[in-house]
């Protein structure tokens, strides 16, 4: 516990850390810590909207570069003071709050693209750079991410990087951990390195995957270098109706086993086809709404569309054509602001998870009839998007209207759910999560999922973070 | 409480972080408080806790927070028609008007506005055209108004507070007078048109000045047909009245300038920031000269990355706050360009 911030010591230790970061960049007003208290995980939703008293950081602390983040690490360890790295906040795991206290480790101050790369097709830049700013940057050299998460303006690279996070084009294009080259980390101890500046060589286990994901648990990310693409001649979309989810699937998956190559594709079930597809889109139809696209020269465009098109008609019951295929992709954000999203009082999660070809249908009503039977009061819906070669992602969702008004029982009935359904998705085959992270919400099934193998991470953990100030009670390892 | 009226806003921003890549000040600062996420969060506290309105942390927040309108059009531009649109701005100015109420306004904001409440219209000059010679632009930019009486020599003159600056900084009832105070002496002048430098001004008294026209200057000078100059490459940028708020869209600053022989290319990334250094809450740059400094900071390492050479802008309250800033860059309005 920190002394409280009108004691001698807390003015010690913020003078310490202002010497590092300057005055203006450690903050510990109560709008900063507020704002730092709440990210975009539903519990501290809750509790913010009951009333209740939120734990936060007691520092928020902004440093503009790797030297000045290992100096703040440095601190840390010198007073066992326990840092959370905290890019935009918008991680629904509950990874970026501060539930020790001590320092939240806003990225945000390093936000420069620090080159563009035309020839190797690369760009390096500071990871507290807001995503839509980095893909801006590079429009206005002629190029693209082409990561396009739904949150690309809620969130930093850097939270991409430290979730594995994923947009609406990976089909094609990847998640953050196939476009991520090379990075600069700061390790808890405040060592500054470099994993190798390329992402395929056989020079030992790869260090740059090690980081992905780590959510903040290993040390601070500081910078990276990422591919990037020219910007495609044309992008065209398409858009089908099948009876139901199987027939969908089947033809979403052959789109991908015969080998096109899809820029997208996404596939919601039949509930969230008559709920959001309805409301957002006003296609108002029984049935499951699958919508892919291509993207690249025209004619090899084309030429997929072409393919992917007789794929679909073998089942579909109807062809919504390249319209509704196109209005999908120029609302494709809209769908997350307020008017659109699920918002209190009803308690919700995201339950994404992925699994290959084979399992993914199982893993998909395995968890809908978990939920239907235990929390009939949820409604279970879903989406499958991020496709691979192999498999695909479920993006399930529960909502539920009237969750208890108690706040403590609202949140054991929403940790319930969460249980049963994960639960059941690891049974079948699926993992904990696909995109958006373990963080504070899943660390308890990591073991679960892990095995004996989990012991290798708490290693690797315990050797690089010997004072565990790093994230501390984040993806499974201990608390403080 | 006034912010009682946005509940909506209130529950729509608190939890979102769709827009926050917009938001001037927090982008300046590194800020999460700033946000309309960061300041519905203070709102909703104030509105469980009124205790919360003793906090002098959030108080701050609301009064340096931009209005920049970036959050609410890119919002805004995702509804339908049929739904509610979300007023992130009116949230913030509804709050001002709670913490004016409640007594406790920050110290510069209690002096600004006692010193503006004690100011008062004047006319000079007598015509069918009068120019409103506003004092921030006097103080701060004075070559826009030298520049526009080069061009316009028989105008007629208004001078004095027209209750802008008192609205963004929520002293409601004395913003509504000044206004009231400009709008009758713009009557009695018996003027046809009323031409204004600032965007802000335009948005202001548009709605309400119903005995003349109010027009920009640079609508008021293109009138002029001006005579194209050698090709100037310019980056521009465009004023929050102009683009971001609904009410008073207009592109006669970059007509002018187009006009004048400027090529303009669109500065920064993308034309859904703001770049303009607080314009959209008036008094930033007397307020909180440091906070406007910081937002001219990121412009200014823009316009060196991207080569930036010369600047057009569409407002004299950008012009003055980054023409300190970026020493070695030339800094343009459209009344300057016009009599150059
Ligand atoms: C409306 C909305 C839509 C979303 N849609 C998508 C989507 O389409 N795809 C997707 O993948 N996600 C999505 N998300 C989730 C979220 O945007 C991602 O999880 C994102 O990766 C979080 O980034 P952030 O910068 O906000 O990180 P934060 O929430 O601040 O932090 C997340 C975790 O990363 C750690 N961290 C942050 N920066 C660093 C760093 N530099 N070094 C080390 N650790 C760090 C934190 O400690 C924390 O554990 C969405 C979220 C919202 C609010
Ligand atoms: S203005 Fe709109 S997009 Fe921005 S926080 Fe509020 S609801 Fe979200």
């Amino acid at each position: 516990m920190l002394p409280n911030q009108d004691s001698y010591d807390f003015e010690m230790l913020r003078s310490e850390l202002s010497w590092i970061v300057g005055d203006d960049n450690c903050r510990t007003d109560a709008s900063e810590i507020l704002a730092h208290s709440i990210d975009y995980y539903w519990v501290p939703e809750c509790w913010h909207d009951r009333g209740q008293k939120l734990p936060g950081p007691d520092f928020v602390v902004s440093p503009a570069n790797a030297q000045e983040v290992s100096k703040v690490l440095q601190f840390a360890n010198t007073y066992h003071l326990p840092v959370t790295p905290w890019g935009g906040g918008s991680g629904s795991q509950g990874g970026a709050l501060p539930v020790y206290g001590g320092i939240a480790l806003d990225t945000k101050r390093m936000n420069k693209v620090l080159n563009v790369d035309p020839i190797s097709m690369t760009a390096t830049a500071e990871t507290g750079i807001n995503m839509q700013h980095f893909e801006w940057e590079l429009n206005k050299h002629g190029f693209s991410s082409m990561h396009f998460p739904a949150s690309i303006g809620c969130a930093t690279f850097g939270g991409f990087i430290a979730h594995r996070g994923t947009g609406v084009l990976s089909t094609k294009y990847g998640k953050m951990e196939d476009m991520v080259m090379s990075m600069e980390v700061v390790l808890p101890t405040g060592e500054i390195i470099n994993t190798l500046p390329v992402p395929r060589h056989a020079s030992g286990p790869d260090l740059t995957q090690l980081f992905c994901g780590s959510e903040g648990t290993l040390g601070v990310v500081t910078k990276a270098t990422i591919k990037i693409h020219p910007i495609p001649e044309a992008r065209k979309f398409r858009a089908f109706l099948f009876k139901d989810m199987h027939d969908a699937m089947m033809a979403g998956a052959k789109l991908m086993t015969n080998r096109l190559r899809p820029c997208a594709i996404r596939l919601y079930d039949n509930a969230e086809t008559a709920r959001l597809i309805k409301n957002v889109l006003g296609i108002d139809r029984k049935g499951s709404y699958l919508v892919f696209g291509f993207d690249g020269y025209e004619k090899i465009v084309d030429l997929q569309m072409e393919e992917a098109v007789k794929i679909c008609k073998e089942t579909a019951i109807e062809d919504l054509g390249a319209g509704n295929g196109e209005s999908w992709w120029k609302i494709r954000y809209k769908f997350f602001y307020p008017a659109y999203m699920f918002h209190m009082p009803q308690s919700f999660g995201t339950l994404d998870t992925v699994a290959d070809f084979s399992h993914i249908e199982n893993v998909y009503w395995g968890m809908k009839n978990a939920v239907a039977k235990n929390f009939p009061e949820a409604t279970f819906i879903g989406h499958f998007s991020h496709w691979y070669d192999w498999g695909c992602m479920l993006y399930a969702r529960f909502i539920i209207e009237n969750p208890p008004k108690d706040p403590r029982e609202a949140v054991a009935q929403y940790n319930r759910i969460w249980d049963v359904a994960i639960h059941e998705a690891i049974q079948n085959g699926a993992c904990i999560n696909e995109h958006h992270g373990i963080g504070l919400k899943l660390g308890r099934m990591m073991k679960e999922l892990y095995g004996p193998a989990y012991s290798v991470l708490e290693g690797i953990k315990k050797t690089l973070d010997p004072n565990n100030i790093m994230n501390p009670g984040k993806m499974g390892f201990k608390g403080m | 409480m006034n912010i009682e009226k946005y509940l909506e806003d209130i529950n729509s921003c608190r939890f979102c972080f769709m827009c926050r890549h917009l938001s001037a000040t927090a982008q300046a600062t590194g800020s999460e408080a700033y946000t309309p996420r960061g300041c519905a969060l203070i709102a909703d506290s104030i509105r469980m806790d009124k205790k919360a309105l003793d906090n002098a942390d959030f108080i701050q927040t609301i009064f340096r927070a931009d209005l920049s309108g970036a959050c609410r059009k890119n919002c805004n531009g995702q509804y339908d028609a049929n739904k509610r649109l979300v007023d992130e701005i009116g949230l913030k100015v509804a709050l001002r008007q709670d913490i004016v109420a409640a007594g406790k306004a920050p110290a510069e904001v209690v002096a600004l506005a006692g010193k503006m409440k004690k100011m008062s219209v004047k006319v000079a000059g007598k015509g069918s055209v009068l120019y409103y010679e506003q004092g921030c632009v006097q103080a701060t930019a004075p070559e826009v108004i030298k520049a526009f009486q080069k061009a316009v020599k028989d105008a007629a003159t208004i001078t004095g507070p027209d209750g802008l600056a008192l609205h963004v900084m929520s002293y409601e009832k004395d913003a509504l007078a000044q206004r009231k105070a400009f709008v009758d002496a713009v009557k009695a002048s018996g003027a046809k048109t009323l031409v204004v430098s600032t965007p802000a001004a335009y948005w202001w008294l548009k709605p309400v000045v119903k005995s003349a026209k109010v027009v920009l200057s640079s609508e008021y000078l293109l009138g002029l047909k001006p005579k194209k100059g050698k090709t100037v490459k310019a980056a521009f940028i465009e004023s929050d009245f102009l683009n971001k708020y609904p009410e008073t869209r207009s592109d006669a600053p970059r007509k002018l300038f187009a006009a004048l022989g400027y090529a303009l290319e669109d500065f920064g990334t993308t034309e859904e920031e703001s770049y303009t250094c607080g314009e959209g809450s008036v008094v930033t740059g007397f307020l909180y000269p440091e906070l406007a400094a910081k937002m001219a900071a990121r412009v200014a390492h823009l316009a060196e990355k991207f080569g930036v050479k010369t600047l057009a802008v569409a407002s004299p309250y950008t012009k003055a706050v980054l023409a300190k800033a970026l020493p070695g860059v030339k800094v343009v309005t459209p009344e300057e360009a016009f009599a150059r």
